[in-house]
């Protein structure tokens, strides 16, 4: 999964994201805290009792105003990616649909495993510290804080061992648990098809309780936006197993497509109104763009 | 409805595995999805109970049962109520008379062509055991195919079924299907005809009350002026238990020619009288027009309007020496034309040139001004004498050296007749005289003697004549109370010879009526009566034409040719001077003909001595001067029953009975289970296949 030629497109898209967001992509983002930092911010009034090292001397030479320089003080940024691992991630997309093009899509857990390298590659690069949790109804694995572009093939080797696992999605109970085990505060990125049974909004609500700044990744394939399925056929819930017999009719597949529209419809008011980053990928679409997709948005935003 | 094989109904248990698989069904088509949460709301959570929810496909499950059911009753042979009796005779009765081949203006078929169609089907419905049969009624009855148990063949021999110019003789054709099937319970007729029989006012009244058994109530319905023995006749042969009618066409208004014949008129010699009758049978008044034509010559045309269910009738005198085809056509257009044009033929009347030699003893008055009376005869004069044309020679108190050919009349015969034959015998013998010569005895069959009453009568004059066999064939006409015939007619092969052994200038046969009369017989029998009109014949009548051919021969009756108006040649008997003709099933001119080789010659060959209305004038003409040529004989279907196209209000429980379809009930079984099959192929399709 994770090649040379995939270790040459996280280099590519290193690059390009330092080109497109001139330092304004994680961990090179300043913190207004004035502090130690060698780069300087602005002036303000002096007040007694400030440092004298900090008074701008020239300033006072030609003006005779006391002002006292301020810096800004450089913070490494924590990026934390919750990826979900339940087993509705690595439903074949040749399961709900008879298209050909659709049976050579991956399954959404490789999408989201590459996005995720990704991710933590530009992080690293960028000399952030990144953190991964996989989980499903809770946290199933999780790989500690790293930091350094050479920790790299570590994350690959985690991603790599990650297997699909679980009962159920509930990332709910998985972002609690995360929150407590969290050092710091930090960029959590949430990669996911949101199938949640209990709803995914509780999860990011509880991100941003807990000054977390949430990313959500919505990952879906095709066959599951517009499912070619009719007749008599009974479905089998990945997860819980739960069998369904149903016939579907035209009827039906119209419905079924506009709830899906509607689902999705939901989650992009929801990160809107919250002012949450949210991309939608579809299986058949490749990481990197997905990745440049993200990257665009956010530099309009 | 009863079931041929009930037994088989045994197939319907078919369903109970139909519904153990169906609610044991299990093998459905397995989808692992990421989740149910879109799947749940699509289908509201109902909760699926056990077995029973794979009955939910309700509908294809009745269609799968209603399927094993018509299969399983078709396999049970089910009957319609009339098949119920097996084994039956199935007689069908087709009319294909002259009013079966009008034409319904909304289908375009004629009656007979629907009737085919129904009977066809009728064919189809046949089942093992049954009999079938079928016969024609129309202007002939006619068996066209025997008790067979073969439907195809019945079925291929009503596709051969044409359409006659003759009467109905339903009547008679269910008398022939009653004879073709003896046991009154397995016999079945029916009857595919339009209701046009003869006795219609006695079918309608019997019908509206068939359904009835009472007779006496029967009997009251009927009209007054229909007579109740016929009625109960007509009854019995028309309507039986074993008798079902099928009515074909509708009512249609139509005009027609209901009587077109000439006579001789009475006051011109050469004059014809036409009697025509146009009748309108529908139920408004109609305007048209009738035209006459003689030979392609425009006579008259006649505009004529007829009140509703009227008739116009009219005597129309006219002129015609030269004779030929007198048709009249009304220019109407409705549903039967056959009846729309009447024939008649009108004879050529040739003058009758007469050598009349007189005796040196007589001056034969009266014979002069007898033949001069006689209209169309010219007494020759002397310088036309040497004209070597076919003529009658009289000869009055004179007797030549040697008889003439041709006609010769001899009166007043003066001495024993002249040596013929090889032995030089005379021709006749004179005997001696009669002192009161009285007429004892008269040939009443010949034509001679036709109108004339001579018994009683002295014959001054007269003498009793041998003749001489070898002079040809003697028939006495006239015999005294002494037995002397005083007058004998010769058939003789170069002409016919009269004798009348009477002396006119002193007896008073000229001074009695009978005398002009007996020669005008005597003009008609020496031309053999060519100039005589004879009546159009109807279609569908047995009649006998007086030919006079036979005479030639020896024979008592000859067979001669006679030749339809399509060219198709038939051989008629002549006896007695009498041509026997069956019933005439086409309408138009026919042809007798003694040209034997014509009844051996090809259609295509007859059909070029076949006249046409074009060379009719010709044909009359050469048919004086060589009998072979033929008699034209005009037939006409002059039938106001056939022509009456309103067809009578049989009751629809008559044909109630009947097959409501062409064919067996498993048949359309076997189609619905068909159609039920396609549509669960639908359904399957698009519930499974997708």
């Amino acid at each position: 999964m994770f090649d040379s030629d995939f270790l040459k497109q996280l280099e590519y898209l290193s690059l390009l994201s330092k080109r497109m967001f001139q330092g304004q992509l994680l961990a090179q983002r300043r913190t207004m805290q004035t502090g130690g930092g060698i780069e300087f911010s602005d002036h303000r009034e002096y007040m007694h009792g400030d440092d004298l090292r900090y008074l701008d001397w020239n300033v006072y030479a030609r003006h005779g105003d006391l002002l006292l320089k301020r810096f800004q003080e450089e913070e490494d940024l924590h990026v934390y990616l919750l990826l979900d691992a339940s087993q509705s991630m690595d439903v074949q997309a040749a399961a709900g649909t008879s298209s050909a093009n659709a049976s050579q899509d991956p399954p959404k857990f490789t999408l989201a495993r590459q996005i995720a390298a990704a991710l933590a590659y530009i992080a690293l690069a960028d000399l952030d510290r990144v953190s991964i949790c996989a989980y499903a109804d809770g946290i199933q694995s999780t790989m500690p804080l790293i930091r350094g572009k050479d920790q790299i093939l570590s994350v690959l080797r985690f991603l790599e061992g990650l297997q699909c696992s679980g009962q159920r999605t509930d990332l709910k109970r998985s972002v609690g648990e995360f929150v407590a085990r969290a050092p710091r505060t930090g960029l959590a990125i949430v990669i996911s098809d949101l199938f949640d049974q209990d709803g995914f909004r509780e999860g990011v609500d509880r991100l941003r309780y807990a000054q977390f700044e949430p990313h959500v990744i919505q990952i879906h394939t095709r066959s599951e936006a517009n499912p070619d399925l009719l007749g008599d056929v009974q479905l089998v819930d990945c997860e819980s197993g739960t069998e369904k017999k149903v016939t579907v009719t035209e009827r039906k597949l119209r419905q079924y497509k506009q709830l899906f529209a509607t689902f999705i419809a939901d989650i992009e008011t929801y990160c809107r109104n919250h002012g949450l980053a949210h991309t939608r990928a579809t299986t058949d679409i490749p990481f990197d763009a997905v990745l440049l997709k993200m990257m665009r948005a956010a530099a309009v935003g | 409805m009863s079931l041929a094989s009930p037994s088989q109904l045994i197939w319907l248990l078919a369903a109970l595995p139909i519904i153990l698989f169906y609610i044991l069904k299990t093998r459905l088509r397995r989808r692992p999805v990421s989740t149910l949460l879109f799947w749940d709301q699509v289908f509201e959570q109902k909760r699926q109970r056990s077995l029973w929810q794979n009955l939910r496909h309700w509908v294809s499950l009745l269609l799968q049962l209603a399927l094993v059911g018509l299969i399983g009753f078709a396999l049970a042979d089910p009957l319609w109520n009339s098949q119920q009796d097996s084994g039956q005779d199935l007689i069908l009765v087709v009319d294909n008379s002259a009013s079966m081949q009008a034409v319904d203006p909304q289908t375009g078929q004629s009656r007979l062509q629907q009737a085919i169609v129904q009977a066809t089907d009728l064919a189809g419905t046949l089942r093992n055991g049954d009999n079938i049969a079928l016969v024609t009624a129309g202007n002939s009855v006619r068996v066209v195919v025997g008790m067979s148990d073969f439907a195809p063949t019945v079925q291929e021999a009503l596709g051969t079924i044409t359409p006659t110019d003759g009467p109905t003789r339903i009547a008679d054709g269910i008398a022939a299907a009653r004879r073709l099937a003896s046991d009154d319970k397995k016999r079945r007729i029916v009857v595919f005809s339009d209701g046009g029989v003869p006795d219609r006012d006695a079918l309608e009244a019997v019908a509206s009350s068939a359904s009835d058994d009472s007779s006496d109530e029967l009997l009251d319905d009927l009209p007054e002026d229909v007579d109740l023995d016929a009625a109960s006749t007509s009854r019995q042969q028309l309507l039986g238990k074993d008798v079902r009618w099928i009515q074909v066409g509708r009512s249609q208004d139509n005009v027609a020619i209901t009587t077109f014949q000439v006579r001789r008129s009475t006051v011109d010699p050469i004059g014809y009288s036409l009697l025509v009758e146009v009748r309108n049978f529908s139920d408004a008044a109609v305007e048209t027009r009738l035209t006459l034509r003689l030979d392609e010559e425009l006579v008259d045309v006649i505009p004529l309007e007829i009140e509703a269910d009227a008739s116009f009738r009219k005597q129309i005198d006219g002129t015609s020496q030269a004779g030929g085809v007198l048709s009249g056509e009304i220019k109407h257009d409705d549903a039967l034309i056959v009846d729309n044009t009447a024939r008649a033929i009108l004879p050529r009347r040739n003058e009758i040139p007469v050598h009349l030699v007189v005796g040196d003893q007589s001056d034969s008055y009266y014979m002069r001004r007898v033949l001069q009376s006689i209209p169309l005869v010219r007494i020759l004069g002397d310088d036309e004498i040497s004209e070597p044309t076919t003529r009658l020679t009289v000869f009055a108190n004179h007797v030549p050296d040697q008889i003439p050919d041709g006609p010769v009349l001899f009166v007043d015969v003066p001495k024993a007749g002249p040596a013929i034959g090889d032995d030089k015998q005379p021709a006749w013998q004179l005997g001696e005289a009669i002192e009161n010569p009285i007429i004892a005895k008269q040939e009443k069959q010949s034509p001679l003697l036709r109108h004339v009453q001579l018994q009683n009568v002295i014959l001054a004059g007269g003498r009793d004549l041998e003749v001489n066999e070898a002079l040809g064939t003697p028939t006495t006409l006239l015999e005294t109370a002494s037995g002397a015939r005083v007058c004998v007619s010769v058939e003789r092969n170069e002409g016919r010879v009269l004798l009348l052994a009477s002396d006119l200038d002193s007896s008073d046969l000229p001074l009695r009526i009978a005398f002009p009369v007996l020669m005008t017989n005597a003009m008609n029998w020496f031309f053999r009566e060519t100039g005589e009109i004879r009546p159009a014949l109807a279609t569908g009548q047995t009649s006998d034409v007086p030919w006079d051919i036979a005479a030639q021969s020896s024979a008592a009756s000859a067979s001669a040719g006679l030749v339809a108006p399509s060219g198709q040649r038939s051989i008629v008997t002549v006896a007695k001077n009498r041509a026997r003709l069956g019933p005439l099933a086409a309408v138009g001119i026919y042809r007798l003909t003694t040209d034997q080789t014509g009844s051996q010659t090809t259609q295509g060959n007859a059909a070029e001595t076949e006249p046409d209305a074009s060379q009719g004038a010709d044909t009359v003409a050469t048919a004086e001067e060589d009998d072979a040529a033929g008699t034209l004989i005009a037939v006409n279907l002059s039938d106001a029953n056939e022509s009456d196209l309103r067809v009578p209000q049989m009751q629809t429980s008559e044909t109630a009975a009947l097959p409501p379809a062409g064919r067996s009930p498993w048949f359309y079984l076997i189609l619905a289970a068909t159609g039920l099959v396609i549509t669960e192929w639908a359904l399957f399709q698009r519930r499974v296949v997708a």
